[in-house]
């Protein structure tokens, strides 16, 4: 390959990989890259479901009853979207997926301060509930 | 003007033995394979889920619904047989680039589920390098075409997979200072996002790391580790500056790595395994004690 190519081609590869900073525009697989870039605060809220014991106890659901996965930010997002399209819908399929000793589905948006929750202490804040439906046990 | 481009042509394609690219290709073609086959799963809920929004992005943001789960299932089929063929180098030039687009249309598909994942953005753009250079040239089943006699040919590629990787660092770097600004290095934000990613596994159900509370206490440890960090990641082409500020570099960033997967627990696997820095590298001396080692077992 002429010199001349080699080094065009080059500078043309780079700067398509560089580019999505340029356009301030995040794709795949060229990507600006803002992992853990945005200045996280203290407290943050969750889309999540709460499965309800018949003796009034409230247990989490993992991540394959709640979203049928078991990346948290798939989970994370699928949470978001079907409470987005309809908290009721949303509640029907995760109770359609949850253990036995569930009677109860609880579709909520939970506030937290996440040090206090990454270091084992209290931390929810606040709790909005969506929706709440009757598993079949 | 004329000498400068020949010296940077000559910087970008040092001349180096056809073994050095096969590695690569071999790396990059089994890392690809491995990681398919351990995602699977995942990338077969990406395909039948209804679960998730469709949002399409890169070379399928034309795409105005999913398409049929078996098409999409036969390419993940074909892409993973694809790239068993990449990996032995046969048929290299027809499975090297046909690998390389499967590869980007399975990864791009999964990544069209309303969430940027980020674990996957490097391999592919190493396998589009790698899968349209003569890579098969040497230790492959069958060789597709004479070996080249200019040994630069299979220079330019591993010097072009190395500029991308340490672009990718650079562009991750320029994004916290442009998204986060001089308030994402006071430390404080770094200590958040630590904490926010136990928090977020504790509420849907799953066991964040242990190592997250107790450096979540430890405020002191983000301020230095940010401006590390932001070091590191705008400071990543001093790993073409010599053999020893390479090691350092990828001794860093890959601690930088096994760190997030130990606090967070977000594996990032490329760099993790090493693969990502592996242009960096004389591979083929690599290749040769590892080859000498396990003959003699």
């Amino acid at each position: 390959m002429r010199p001349l190519i080699r080094v065009t081609a080059t500078v043309l590869i780079v700067g398509v990989v560089a580019s999505p900073a340029l356009r301030d525009r995040d794709s795949f697989p060229l990507s600006t890259y803002p992992v853990y870039a945005d200045v996280r605060p203290r407290t943050a809220e969750f889309v999540t479901a709460v499965g309800v014991r018949l003796d009034g106890s409230e247990r989490r659901l993992s991540m394959d009853v709640l979203a049928s996965t078991d990346d948290p930010l798939v989970a994370q997002q699928r949470l978001a979207d079907g409470l987005a399209t309809g908290a009721p819908a949303l509640c029907a399929r995760i109770g359609a997926r949850v253990p036995d000793d569930v009677f109860e589905v609880l579709v909520v948006s939970e506030r937290h301060d996440i040090v206090r929750a990454a270091t084992g202490d209290p931390s929810q804040l606040d709790r909005t509930i969506h929706a709440r439906c009757r598993t079949e046990r | 003007m004329r000498s400068l481009i020949d010296r940077t042509a000559t910087w970008l394609a040092v001349p180096c033995p056809p073994e050095r690219l096969a590695v690569m290709r071999i790396l990059t073609g089994s890392f690809a394979v491995v990681y398919l086959l351990v995602r699977l799963d995942a990338y077969l809920d990406a395909i039948e889920s209804r679960e998730g929004s469709f949002d399409p992005v890169g070379v399928l943001a034309w795409l105005d619904a999913p398409v049929p789960a078996s098409w999409a299932t036969a390419l993940l089929v074909m892409t993973l047989v694809l790239g068993v063929a990449y990996v032995v180098g046969f048929e290299f030039r027809v499975t090297g680039p046909a690998f390389a687009i499967g590869l980007l249309l399975v990864t791009t598909y999964r990544s069209s589920g309303g969430r940027l994942l980020y674990f996957e953005n490097l391999a592919v753009l190493h396998v589009l390098i790698v899968g349209f250079a003569p890579a098969a040239d040497a230790l492959s089943v069958r060789r597709t075409r004479p070996v080249s006699r200019d040994p630069s040919a299979y220079g330019w590629p591993l010097k072009l997979a190395a500029l991308v990787t340490l672009t990718t660092y650079v562009l991750a770097g320029v994004a916290k200072l442009r998204i986060g600004g001089s308030a994402w290095l006071s430390g404080e934000s770094l200590r958040n996002h630590v904490a926010y990613s136990a928090a977020r596994l504790e509420v849907l159900g799953g066991t964040p790391s242990p190592l997250a509370g107790l450096l979540t206490r430890s405020a002191w440890f983000y301020a230095p580790l940010t401006v590390m960090t932001i070091v590191l990641e705008l400071g990543a082409p001093i790993a073409l500056a010599g053999r020893r500020w390479r090691t350092w570099w990828v001794a860093g960033a890959w601690c930088f790595h096994a760190g997030v997967a130990a606090a967070m627990f977000v594996v990032f696997p490329y760099p993790l395994v090493l693969v990502a820095f592996a242009p960096l590298f004389d591979l083929e001396v690599m290749w040769a004690r590892v080859s000498s080692l396990v003959r003699r077992r």
